[in-house]
């Protein structure tokens, strides 16, 4: 079994900044679990399709401007603030995250699409962790997934990802070699999940560095999909 | 997806950095993968605008790791422009102790003049020169060079074989640029496994012309690795960008 934590489809404004030639086509609800079939992947967690497809997850997607927070049934919500600006003093975001709290939402954060130097944040992913690690402390009832860091980023917010409530996902772990490894080190094996940042990424890649990894049997299956699926249970 | 049976990474540094050093060794030994690498500066940090000095020492420490493992290690020479007929024999030196290309960053564009000599030396030794390139939103190298500076290059010694980096960070602006320039290879290092990467550059390239690499250590080898393993493309076109591009171009076609 794998679940990924993090593929993209659907008419996501955000997403479609990371379109080009090669993956414009593969939003699809039906193409994103194409390339997860192809890849091994049985549940994938995606965000504001409108029509629900066995196999995928959907999460609300919510901008800070979102209103249909009171009415969502999903499991879960994403945002993007990186690349939208989410005061999280506000008394909106406030609002949105009350009710997530409220509700047991897990709310997914997703700090980047692409590299920063290909794709520009209007926030850096330095200052979005720095502002989530105090909304982690004031929503610690919430179960925060953090997509999209990379190592160096991990470490140098490691209180935030050691706290209780913070999963971090491994999709954005490019560097250095050996670099899951590495953030096994630092992160409890039980809070880190397997993510794609597909059809941006290629999916298998991701699958291929998992299994290639040296690391032991059981942490592996943590990492594919035990974690995912005691967090999306629970 | 398995292992593949053969692969050569034609784009490593070695950084002078101890522990990532070793773990990139390990790895490639653990792999079987052979690779080309080139040394920035030798003490854990890459120089951008290095002395003479400092090239001279950095392709001291690649000459020792290729001399620590012969027929793994392949040694390619980094110098700057800046260093004119300098950087001329020093070439000739690491090429002569067997170093089998060479490697420009970002210390000058690569269609300023001073790199003519440098090319034709690699045209006179018939090696490769990798040359580093990024297409990224802010410009915060200013001399580093953009496809169309390698273009230029290019059409100007037609017989010079160049391999191009990192597919140019914006791969799909990076390789239309280069496509008609037919002595332009392009590597897969130093980029994220973006979905339709690899086939893009096999379809407006050919096969023959794309070279995987992974720049690590600073990269992690396995996403890289499996950026290409996960590619929609041939058997055949798999086999010649993973290993056989990379032996054809450095000549090491039976010597493995």
């Amino acid at each position: 079994m794998i679940i990924d934590f993090c593929a993209h489809c659907g008419p996501d404004e955000v997403a479609k900044t990371a379109y080009n030639a090669m993956n414009k086509g593969c939003f699809e609800p039906s193409k994103i679990r194409g390339l997860a079939d192809d890849a091994g992947i049985e549940w994938s967690v995606v965000a504001g399709i409108e029509e629900p497809l066995y196999g995928l997850v959907n999460f609300a997607r919510i901008s800070p401007s979102s209103r249909e927070i009171a009415i969502l049934k999903a499991a879960g919500m994403r945002i993007f603030p990186t690349y939208e600006r989410w005061d999280f003093d506000s008394r909106s975001s406030d609002e949105i995250l009350s009710i997530a709290q409220d509700r047991g939402l897990i709310v997914q954060v997703c700090l980047r699409l692409q590299d920063p130097r290909v794709l520009r944040q209007s926030v850096t992913s330095n200052d979005a962790l720095k502002a989530l690690s105090d909304v982690v402390k004031l929503y610690g009832n919430i179960k925060f997934a953090v997509g999209g860091a990379n190592l160096y980023e991990i470490q140098a917010h490691l209180p935030l990802f050691k706290r209780e409530n913070v999963w971090a996902d491994i999709a954005h772990l490019q560097h250095p070699v050996n670099s899951l490894e590495k953030l096994l080190d630092v992160m409890d094996s039980q809070k880190i999940l397997f993510a794609t940042n597909s059809p941006v990424f290629y999916p298998k890649t991701a699958v291929f560095r998992v299994v290639n990894s040296k690391i032991s049997d059981d942490i592996r299956e943590r990492i594919l999909w035990k974690n995912a699926r005691g967090l999306l249970d629970a | 997806m398995k292992k593949p049976d053969d692969i050569f990474d034609i784009h490593v540094h070695w950084l002078g950095n101890p522990k990532l050093d070793t773990e990139y060794l390990e790895f490639a030994l653990d792999w079987g993968m052979p690779f080309a690498t080139s040394c920035l500066g030798h003490e854990g940090s890459m120089i951008a605008y290095p002395t003479f000095e400092q090239c001279v020492q950095a392709n001291d420490a690649t000459l020792r790791q290729m001399s620590e493992y012969p027929d793994f290690v392949y040694g390619f020479c980094y110098v700057s422009q800046k260093h004119e007929n300098q950087a001329v024999e020093e070439v000739r030196r690491c090429i002569g102790e067997g170093m089998r290309g060479i490697k420009l960053w970002v210390a000058v564009k690569v269609d300023d003049p001073r790199t003519f000599p440098i090319a034709e030396a690699a045209i006179e030794h018939d090696v490769p020169i990798l040359i580093h390139s990024y297409l990224r939103l802010d410009e915060i190298l200013p001399e580093e060079s953009k496809p169309k500076h390698i273009c230029a290059l290019a059409r100007r010694y037609p017989e010079l074989r160049i391999i191009m980096a990192h597919m140019a960070l914006h791969w799909w602006d990076g390789i239309d640029a280069v496509a008609r320039c037919p002595n332009i290879y392009v590597d897969t290092s130093g980029c994220d496994p973006e979905l339709g990467s690899v086939e893009y550059a096999v379809a407006k390239l050919g096969s023959e012309r794309v070279l995987y690499g992974s720049d690590a250590p600073g990269r992690d080898v396995l996403c890289q690795i499996g950026r290409v393993m996960a590619a929609d493309i041939s058997e055949k076109a798999r086999q010649n960008v993973l290993h056989l591009n990379a032996k054809r171009l450095l000549k090491l076609e039976g010597e493995q």
